[in-house]
């Protein structure tokens, strides 16, 4: 497999009242396709600026990104715009989405936008539904963001990131918000996403979130401390025992 | 711990906070300035005549025949004073650059040692002595010959040549009013007794006599018998001369009012709008115990702190904008604010009262606000009435374009402002557009009691030789010589002009004086002012103005006798007619009835219509070509006769018409700039979303900018189409006050519909592009961090 992601040295220095805030120092790492990659760390150890940065929603300071090949840190604001639309799908712990559009026309809103996206408008509608069926959430597609709970609304917003078919999804803690029914729900989906082929990385603070993916990377103080494979699994039981042994590296880390 | 709250919250909020103080100082600024110039304006008219010691009655008197108005007057039980001033009429106009500038208008020339009101210089001073060799004259006039302060002229009458210097504007109430072809140039008593001394200027002379009196008619009726009269009119009469005066300020009221207006609305949108932002913190208060009344109190003292710092800098700013307002009302007029600053700060004080009773009012919601709102961002897990108006999934449109008509369809309420402000200032501007096209229309003809025609010709000293017994005889071999010449250069022409005297009408016990028409050269069927009846098919049948079928109480088909120093001669009225000049006083002989010209009020000037119906440019060359083969006479078009016959109202307005467009536009441009700020504000969440799911930062500028666009363009229809009933309603009614009665707007629908509501727009949405810039420094990671 192919590394779809590629990051050297990496760098984000935040200056606040002229004092310097390193938040990442020279991080390194790789995800290869198809992987489920999940970024923890205790709280300002830096995960969501790593997340941020290297889907190119925050510039970075230093270092280098490479995303399917191309470096992003050289990309103007316009063409980081277009591979957001286009190639990567976001999902975040607030699960915003536009206030007078319903549950569906949010999730198809980037496929429309979209220019890459060939399909006729119909079937960009088809698939925004195709979508909420495999989500389970179709009966609310008609229905206003305020009138769902807030676990259909995370699946509507990983439906939404899944419409342009990305190469990599982001999640900025996808289950922060969500009760352990719900954060489990949206979890398997993700998983299952994720087993169709499509990357994912996803920032967390859920030891229970973070056994479910194939690797853990732990970050502490803007660095990466070390990494846990876990590879995949097939049952409950299994999970289970992943569980238990990624609690235990994570101690070992610190945590 | 209050406290504490309070200044995190305005440290916190700053945008917000800046945002409700703009607001507020706008709201001040408008109020307080509105009222005070509504205060000036109101009674300023009576207020000048007052000032200035405008008689009662005024009489105008050339020539020295028979008892003169004062003596008569003197005679009446009912007249307690009267002053007499004598003037000098200066019938050649003024020599300006060589050239002689207003040979179409009479002057008079008064001495400052002999007034016998009040003057005012430019800046409302009381004039009281003028230099030797200096003169004061009225701006609008200065305006339409084209002279300024410091151009020197000179005024020949008989044999004596004088140069002046223009040192000043002058404001002269009685006659003074931009209606009056007849301004008043005074100058140093020592020059106008040069001209007084000179014996060839015997015809020249002539008086202004005021009248107090507490029997208006009875004065009117005794001046029937004043033969050297050239006018008389009560005071009441005098101020209508002031009409085009009135309607800037009357324009001004209505700027005002809608300013007040749309402070208020703005007030209240933005105390009920920033409140709502605040369910969050509501929830938590209330979660932590906080009682209700706590805070309410919290809002209050924020809204009342920012009130009162908005309040004194809106103020502060008031006094500019009001005087700013004010200028173009007061150039003729003697308008002043006075000390108006009790008004604004009892404005002020009202704006904090108001704003403090919608806040009062408005944070009665915080009862309703639950903990669960802070905890579910507002959301209570109820189920809300729908907010999506469209459906993206069933709509042909772009994103850009679905997401800016559906936030408009599906939260109207918050556009309304926008709407009710643009649609207002664009509707103001029409209704100057519309009275400028109209006033300065040839139909405009028609309201002077005229035929229409294409060109008019003017020579006040040929004119001046018609006032004899064989005068008709003078006046139609004139306009036969001129229609021979015409045909001469090739053109097919019709010419003609009305002779005008000044006659009792009768019927029964009521009887007026009026000025009548008797067309030469003309049929009674050339003119279009007739509103009721049938025009005079024969010598006995007349046509009267509405106006003095009133007053008389006449109607189609009765009897009237018109008295003329030739007898009484009894008519039956055939038709009612509408004209503008003489306030609406007016009677229509037919053309087989002659009056001598012996006792002649005046000539109209030479009409002349072309047969083939020429085309504008064909039409300008003729009139070039015409200029030349007279060039004594003033050769003006139809519309520039219309312009001149309401005193340049035209002109007039189309100076005040440039400071409506630039408070219009710059009030749009405030309300859309800080609506757009407030949008940005409550919609950064979305903001950054739309960026992290790739939406490019112009795409999201166009939502934004494209939503505000659309509210315009909703304004430009909407004034569209109500623009010229308003126009009708409003200037409308000064025309009907001028004796039209039924008014057909000339719109110039190039300018009124397109061209400026394009500049107000695109100005406008220049702005709100400029504002909407700003979403560039929205982070798309602020995503999670966004409340």
């Amino acid at each position: 497999m192919s590394n779809i992601l590629n990051v050297k040295d990496l760098c984000k220095t935040y200056i606040i009242n002229k004092r310097q805030n390193n938040v990442l120092r020279n991080v390194n790492f790789s995800v290869e396709e198809g992987e489920m990659v999940a970024v923890m760390g205790p709280s300002g150890s830096g995960k969501s600026t790593l997340l941020y940065t290297v889907s190119g929603m925050d510039d970075m300071t230093a270092g280098t990104v490479e995303f399917v090949g191309r470096d992003i840190s050289k990309l103007k604001a316009k063409e980081l715009a277009q591979v957001r639309l286009d190639e990567m799908g976001f999902i975040f712990q607030q699960m915003y989405m536009l206030r007078n559009l319903n549950v569906l026309d949010n999730i198809i809103l980037p496929a429309r936008q979209s220019r890459a996206n060939t399909l006729s408008k119909k079937e960009k509608t088809e698939r925004g539904k195709e979508l909420m069926r495999k989500l389970g959430i179709i009966e609310i597609a008609d229905n206003d963001i305020n009138e769902v709970s807030g676990g259909q609304l995370q699946r509507a917003c990983i439906c939404r990131s899944m419409m342009n078919k990305p190469k990599m999804i982001f999640a900025d803690e996808p289950t922060g918000a969500l009760n352990r029914t719900s954060s489990d729900e949206v979890m398997e989906e993700l998983r299952k996403i994720n087993k169709d082929g499509t990357t994912i990385m996803l920032v967390t603070h859920d030891a229970k979130v973070a056994a479910k993916c194939t690797r853990v990377m732990y970050i502490v103080d803007g660095n990466i401390k070390g990494e846990y494979n876990l590879g995949g699994y097939e049952s409950e039981t299994e999970l289970r025992d992943r569980d238990r042994s990624l609690n235990n590296w994570l101690i070992e880390q610190g945590w | 711990m209050f406290w504490h709250i309070l200044q995190r919250d305005l440290k916190r909020k700053k945008t917000m906070n800046f945002i409700i103080l703009l607001f507020v100082i706008l709201a001040v600024t408008f109020i307080a300035s509105s009222a005070g110039n509504l205060a000036a304006v109101a009674d300023s008219l009576d207020h000048y005549f007052e000032q200035a010691e405008v008689g009662d009655y005024m009489v105008l008197e050339r020539g020295e025949n028979g008892k003169s108005a004062a003596e008569i007057a003197r005679g009446l039980d009912c007249v307690t004073k009267v002053r007499v001033e004598n003037i000098v009429y200066n019938v050649d106009g003024i020599e300006f650059n060589g050239e002689n500038t207003s040979s179409s208008s009479i002057d008079m020339l008064s001495s400052i040692d002999n007034r016998i009101e009040h003057y005012y210089d430019g800046d409302n001073n009381e004039l009281t002595a003028i230099s030797q060799g200096d003169a004061y004259i009225r701006k609008s006039y200065l305006d339409s010959i084209g002279m300024s302060i410091g151009d020197r002229f000179s005024i020949k009458i008989g044999s004596t040549r004088q140069e002046f210097t223009v040192k000043g504007y002058l404001k002269d109430a009685a006659v003074g009013g931009s209606m009056i072809n007849a301004p008043r140039i005074v100058i140093h008593h020592a020059d106008f007794q040069k001209f007084m001394a000179d014996e060839a200027i015997a015809s020249y002379k002539g008086t202004i006599t005021f009248i107090d009196t507490d029997d208006i008619s009875a004065v009117e009726q005794a001046m029937n018998d004043c033969q050297n009269l050239l006018f008389d009119a009560a005071k009441s009469r005098l101020q209508l001369a002031y009409m085009m005066e009135m309607i800037v300020v009357g324009l001004l009221m209505i700027l005002s009012l809608c300013l007040i207006l749309i402070a208020l609305v703005i007030l209240r949108f933005t105390i009920t709008f920033t409140l709502s932002e605040e369910f969050r913190e509501i929830g938590i208060m209330k979660a932590i115990g906080i009682p209700n009344g706590k805070i309410r109190s919290l809002y209050l003292v924020k809204y009342l702190a920012i009130s009162l710092v908005g309040a004194a800098v809106g103020m502060v700013l008031s006094a500019p904008f009001g005087e700013l307002l004010l200028r173009q009302a007061s150039e003729n007029l003697m308008i002043s604010a006075g000390n108006s600053l009790p008004l604004e700060i009892l404005c002020a004080m009202g704006v904090v009262v108001v704003i403090m009773l919608f806040c009062w009012r408005s944070t009665r919601v915080v009862k309703t606000y639950t903990p669960v709102d802070a905890i579910r961002s507002g959301s209570t897990g109820e189920r809300y009435k729908k907010k999506g108006f469209l459906k993206l999934s069933k709509s042909p449109m772009k994103p850009v374009p679905f997401m800016s008509v559906n936030d408009i369809l599906s939260g109207f309420g918050k556009y309304t402002i926008m709407l009710l402000t643009f649609t207002i200032g664009m509707v103001l501007i029409s209704i100057v557009l519309n009275s400028i096209s109209t006033l300065r229309s040839p139909k405009l003809l028609s309201w002077f009691g005229m035929a229409e025609c294409d060109v008019l010709l003017t020579d006040n000293e040929k004119f001046s030789g018609y006032f004899t017994e064989d005068g008709r005889e003078k006046l139609e071999a004139d306009i036969k010589a001129m229609q021979k010449e015409m045909k001469t250069q090739g053109y097919e022409v019709k010419v003609f002009s009305e002779a005008c005297h000044k006659f009792t009408i009768t019927k029964g016990e009521l009887s007026t004086k009026s000025l009548t028409f008797e067309g030469i050269n003309t049929t009674t069927d050339m003119y279009t002012f007739y509103i009721e009846g049938t025009p005079p098919q024969n010598r006995r049948e007349i046509a009267v103005t509405h106006v003095i079928a009133d007053k008389i109480g006449a109607a189609v088909g009765d009897t009237v006798t018109v008295t003329s120093p030739e007898g009484d001669r009894s008519y039956i009225i055939s038709a009612l007619f509408q004209t503008m000049i003489s306030t609406g006083e007016g009677i229509k002989f037919h053309e087989d009835e002659h009056y001598s010209f012996t006792y002649l009020n005046g000539v109209l000037p030479v009409q002349i219509r072309f047969n083939d119906n020429p085309s504008q440019t064909e039409l300008n060359q003729r009139i070039e070509a015409i200029r030349e083969l007279y060039p004594d006479c003033e050769v003006q078009t139809a519309g520039e006769y219309a312009d001149q016959g309401t005193g340049g109202a035209g002109g007039y307005l189309d100076s005040t018409k440039s400071l409506i467009v630039l408070v219009v536009i710059l009030i749009n441009i405030l309300v859309a700039v800080l609506m757009e700020k407030s949008f940005l504000t409550k919609e950064r969440g979305e903001i950054a979303m739309l960026k992290a799911i790739g939406f490019r930062n112009g795409s999201i500028i166009g939502w934004q900018v494209l939503r505000i666009t659309i509210v315009m363009l909703l304004a430009a229809l909407i004034s569209g189409i109500i623009s010229t009933p308003v126009s009708e309603l409003t200037s409308g009614a000064i025309f009907r006050a001028m004796g039209a009665k039924t008014i057909i707007f000339d719109v110039n629908i190039l300018e009124a519909y397109l061209l400026y509501p394009a500049i107000i727009i695109a100005v406008t949405i220049f702005f709100v592009f400029l504002t909407a810039l700003s979403i560039r420094k929205v982070n798309s990671n602020e995503i999670n961090s966004v409340e």
